[in-house]
């Protein structure tokens, strides 16, 4: 049973619509049937005269497509339907037309509007797309321009040369972009290890939006790398307040309390950190370290090499290792750390 | 092993056994040394001490000449000295003049300084004017890093891979800082291409006279590519006004990144809709209705405005023609047949339409082969489109208007679908009703 997709269904995939099968004269004067002009996975029917601007501009976008995708099992079929009653002249202008726009996909022409009429075709170009069993996949009435990128991108998903593209959407307080970049170069100074700098644009990030985490937390790292513990245990404590499960802050905190000298609180808050977020290379570095100083040197080289499988270039998972080996009296190891953490710094910070 | 690293290894060892105090440095803090009072007081007092002398151990760069107490060999090239502890810093592409001529000095006091890494002067930029030209930060608008003084951010006091000494190259180096814009452009479906390719092409890295670092406001800017849309908006008649106010260009387009094609910031018909949410005054000064509340009251759409893409007949950038329309559409109801009069409409529409007397195909609004469109329109006193139809929506099947203005009257037009045909009763003829399959229409 013949089924054609309702005119107001446009622009969207349609799956439960047959396309009526026809029989028309090529530009070539001979009769071809379109079920014998299907592609192997995908046929797109397009619609168009040479009085409709935008079906010229078709012409040229279809031919791109055809001259690249046509041995990926696509088929163009371009159907005119110029006027009711085709004279030579018409058709020579038709065949005019089709040359100049060096068209080379295959195109018939409707006369007396048959076709026309059975696709319900209001306005050129009216493009159907539809597969081997003639279902129709795919309509569209005119050439809007997100309709005509849904078309091309919607062709290319069907025969397989493109993958939809997912859009992440984020979660949680979204930065102020300022604060972001301010951020984002307190971080890049801090690697350096301009501490002032970083401490200042942190400062800064954070009077721009108060509500955004990161200048906090790495606010912290700098006081803990400087071994300043009560600057550090304010600020982890306001960016806890902001992100309480966040496990960067849960991580900073058990190292803070490893500092502290409190490894078995440390270590319970970072196997927390870690159960709650495996893929966090540093809170394992944490843990290795608060295991370390608990005596546990199996466990903390555990921790560092699950770190180091997660983060091969950080250079503070050597640092806090050659520091377990320090207090281990492991001076070969350690100063093997030592070279590694150093050399890992200088790439991190980007030539500087 | 390394030169870095067996150096690196010393240094460990000893910088370990002076912690551990297991071993005392050397130079005993009883005897005399180049640093005490009433001689040479000052060093090892500022907050950036060069570790030689903090640990007082000042023969490690000056050399004493033979057979003298008090004086020392003059050094010659202050680079090797430099290099003998620290990794050579003149091994990329591009190199630091001041290193290249192993000037380290220049910017390092060998000495001590306030600043960290002792340098002579902060913010840093201080210390680069003190050769390079201050002009560059001299306009109204100033980037972020050369705001702050902080050269650093962008580029290696030392050497680099990159021109310019910068840290990394083109566009990887500001999604450094601008995460957010690195991010969007990673999940956008259309990225501007100049920002694509680079930054740098529109905005400076250090200051400019308009906002962000731009070298012209908008639309200037844009012109300077889009030299075909300059050129149009110059000459058209109709200019869409949007293109005057607040944001100008980009109060449509994205500069950076966007869902949609051409750079819009959002679904064709919403950004249209965002503005024409209300009555809004046209350039022409007369008033346009509030669109959206039209659009929501009268459910049967016109094709462009069921795809949500008003640039079908509108140019969003001006036009000749009223409304900003691509092509002609005449603002009255009657008009003399003249296929120009019809020029907007038939950029989709069949012109046949209205120039075929007979058809059983070309439209659905025929008594049997009599087509009714060609009846209505090709004649002197002709009706345009819009005499039966609303442009863009109405409540009737085809966007058929609901009454026609006649003077000072609305005359109601009555229109009914039937199964093969339709009926209506307009204020212009009698009732007359019309059937696809009827050879002849039937009166009332």
């Amino acid at each position: 049973m013949v089924q054609l997709v309702s005119a107001n269904c446009v622009g969207q995939s349609v799956t439960d619509s047959l396309a009526a099968p026809f029989t028309l004269k090529g530009i070539d004067g001979k009769e071809h049937s379109m079920q014998d002009m299907l592609g192997n996975k995908l046929t797109v029917i397009v619609f168009w005269a040479t009085w409709g601007t935008d079906s010229i501009k078709m012409l040229d976008d279809l031919q791109q497509l055809y001259g690249k995708y046509k041995n990926n099992g696509l088929e163009i079929i371009g159907v005119c339907v110029e006027q009711q009653v085709i004279t030579d002249s018409i058709r020579q202008k038709i065949v005019d037309t089709l040359q100049r726009k060096q068209v080379t996909f295959p195109n018939l022409i409707d006369h007396e509007l048959q076709t026309f009429r059975l696709y319900g075709v209001i306005a050129v170009p009216t493009t159907f797309v539809v597969d081997r069993s003639l279902r129709i996949l795919y309509k569209l009435s005119g050439y809007p321009i997100v309709g005509r990128d849904q078309l091309y991108d919607f062709v290319l998903e069907k025969i397989g040369v493109k993958t939809p593209k997912v859009v992440h959407v984020q979660k949680g307080h979204e930065p102020n972009k300022e604060a972001l970049r301010i951020y984002n170069m307190a971080r890049l100074e801090f690697k350096k290890g301009r501490v002032e700098a970083a401490s200042r644009y942190v400062a800064r990030a954070n009077s721009i939006d108060s509500l955004f985490a990161n200048p906090l937390l790495l606010l912290a790292e700098i006081h803990l790398s400087e071994d300043n513990l009560t600057e550090a245990a304010k600020a982890l404590e306001r960016a806890l307040k902001l992100e309480p499960k966040s496990a960067d802050a849960l991580s900073l905190k058990g190292l803070l309390l490893t500092k502290q000298g409190n490894t078995a609180e440390a270590i319970e808050l970072l196997q927390k950190a870690v159960s709650q977020d495996s893929t966090k290379a540093m809170a394992h570095c944490y843990l290795g370290y608060a295991l370390g100083c608990q005596g546990d040197l199996q466990g903390a080289l555990r921790e560092f090499s699950h770190a180091e499988l997660l983060s091969n270039d950080d250079y503070r998972i050597p640092l806090f290792r050659y520091k377990v080996y320090m207090r281990f009296q492991k001076m070969r190891e350690a100063a093997t750390d030592s070279v590694k953490a150093q050399r890992l710094r200088e790439a991190s910070t980007i030539h500087y | 092993m390394k030169k870095t690293e067996i150096l690196f290894c010393i240094l460990f060892i000893m910088i370990y056994l002076f912690s551990t105090s297991t071993i005392l440095y050397a130079q005993d803090k009883a005897a005399p040394s180049c640093v005490s009072t009433g001689c040479h007081e000052k060093f090892g007092k500022a907050k950036f001490v060069h570790g030689p002398i903090a640990v007082k151990d000042c023969i490690s760069c000056h050399e004493l000449l033979p057979n003298e107490t008090h004086k020392f060999k003059q050094i010659k090239k202050i680079d090797q000295l430099c290099y003998n502890c620290h990794d050579p810093m003149n091994n990329k592409a591009v190199v630091h003049s001041p290193v290249t001529k192993g000037q380290c000095t220049v910017c390092h006091d060998p000495h001590q300084s306030d600043f960290r890494y002792q340098l002579k002067k902060e913010p840093v930029a201080e210390l680069c004017f003190s050769c390079h030209n201050r002009d560059i930060m001299s306009k109204k608008f100033k980037h972020g890093p050369a705001a702050e003084g902080d050269c650093t951010v962008c580029h290696s006091p030392h050497s680099s891979d990159n021109t310019k000494l910068l840290l990394l190259q083109g566009n990887a180096l500001c999604f450094e800082c601008h995460t957010d814009i690195k991010d969007s452009f990673a999940q956008a479906k259309y990225v501007h291409k100049p920002a694509s390719e680079l930054c740098i092409k529109c905005h400076s890295p250090h200051s400019n006279d308009s906002k962000y670092m731009l070298p012209k406001d908008v639309p200037d800017l844009c012109y300077s590519c889009h030299k075909d849309v300059e050129t149009h908006i110059a000459k058209v008649t109709v200019k869409h006004g949007a293109m005057g106010i607040d944001n100008k260009c980009l109060n449509c387009h994205s500069p950076h990144e966007a869902q949609y094609p051409k750079q819009l910031k959002d679904e064709p018909m919403t950004l249209c809709l965002s503005c024409h949410d209300k009555p809004v005054t046209a350039t022409d000064g007369s008033t346009l209705i509030n669109m959206k509340d039209w659009l929501a009251q009268n459910k049967d759409w016109h094709g462009p405005i069921r795809e949500r893409d008003c640039s079908g007949c509108h140019d969003p950038h001006g036009s000749d023609n009223f409304r900003i329309l691509k092509k002609y559409y005449p603002k009255e109801f009657y008009a003399s047949f003249s296929q120009y009069q019809y020029d907007l409409c038939f950029s989709c529409h069949q012109p046949t339409l209205v120039l075929d007397a007979k058809t059983t195909t070309l439209t659905g609004f025929r008594d049997g082969d009599r087509n009714l469109h060609y009846l209505h329109v090709n004649r002197t006193k002709g009706r345009t489109c819009r005499a039966c139809h609303e442009t863009h929506a109405s409540q009737e099947p085809k966007h058929i208007r609901e009454a026609v203005p006649f003077g000072k009257w609305t005359l109601p037009i009555h229109f009914e679908k039937t199964s093969d045909g339709g009926r209506c009763a307009p204020g212009c003829h009698s009732p007359k009703q019309y059937s696809r399959t009827l050879s002849a229409p039937v009166k009332k």
